[in-house]
């Protein structure tokens, strides 16, 4: 089974999406950018959902540090957005982002179906 | 408008928490419903407190912090007050996000009530989510 890492500081979209996915991957969670990458480095996943606005280190911060990274710099990263400005889509693949999914996620198929096609099944 | 008990339907959305009922059991729904209670209180506490200390920053992000749990169990009118509030926190004057910010707390309590209606006996009032 593969493993998805969650960085997401809100506990309830935390365990929404452990509800979605836990038949079908393992999960990591990480509440704050920092855990975050420590923790990926001790335990690398296939993917990483990684919330935008997150406190102190925001989502764009941790995905600059996971590029650089040697261990992590391959790993793909969707990012979860609660914004909904027009161009943030667009503005986040230009930053490395491989996907975008707004939150709430009202329709668990999206957030299957966006990890299937970066790293199957 | 439409009315279900006390309360005006379009304000909220049946629809979300009858999926989240289905997605993972009761267990799991119940925890749902005590950790937006907790983290939506925590929320708007935060942003009363910070309109004191003229914070903006921490105005904006609770209210969005709020947005994204109002919307995972349908509290449509919470949701659109927090969306109003971070989108204009840099903007407004304190005196009018005061104003946004206990329009939301009341709403808050709404939703609760409303939650409360819906769920009717199955409703733990001490739910904390943890």
């Amino acid at each position: 089974m593969k493993t998805v890492a969650v960085v997401e500081d809100n506990p309830d979209n935390r365990l929404l999406v452990q509800a979605i996915l836990e038949d079908y991957y393992q999960i990591q969670e990480y509440e704050d950018g920092k855990s975050a990458l420590k923790g990926l480095r001790g335990s690398i996943p296939d993917i990483v959902l990684l919330d935008i606005s997150l406190p102190e280190m925001d989502g764009r911060d941790v995905l600059k540090a996971i590029r650089k990274d040697d261990q992590l710099h391959h790993l793909p990263v969707i990012a979860l957005t609660a914004h909904a400005m027009t161009g943030d889509r667009e503005a986040l693949l230009a930053i490395g982002f491989n996907d975008y999914l707004m939150k709430p996620i009202l329709d668990e198929d999206d957030l299957i179906n966006a990890i299937k096609n970066l790293v199957g099944e | 408008m439409s009315q279900a008990g006390n309360f005006n339907t379009s304000d909220f959305n049946r629809d979300a928490l009858t999926r989240l009922e289905k997605l993972g059991g009761e267990k799991f729904f119940r925890e749902m419903i005590g950790l937006f209670k907790t983290h939506v209180r925590k929320h708007i506490d935060s942003a009363g407190d910070a309109v004191k200390t003229n914070d903006t920053e921490t105005i904006m992000r609770s209210a969005h912090s709020i947005r994204s749990s109002a919307g995972n169990v349908g509290a449509v009118r919470l949701f659109a007050i927090a969306t109003d509030i971070e989108q204009n926190s840099d903007k407004d004057t304190m005196s009018v996000l005061k104003s946004k910010i206990e329009e939301l707390d009341r709403c808050f309590d709404l939703t609760v009530q409303w939650i409360k209606y819906e769920l009717g006996e199955r409703y733990d009032e001490n739910s904390s989510g943890s």
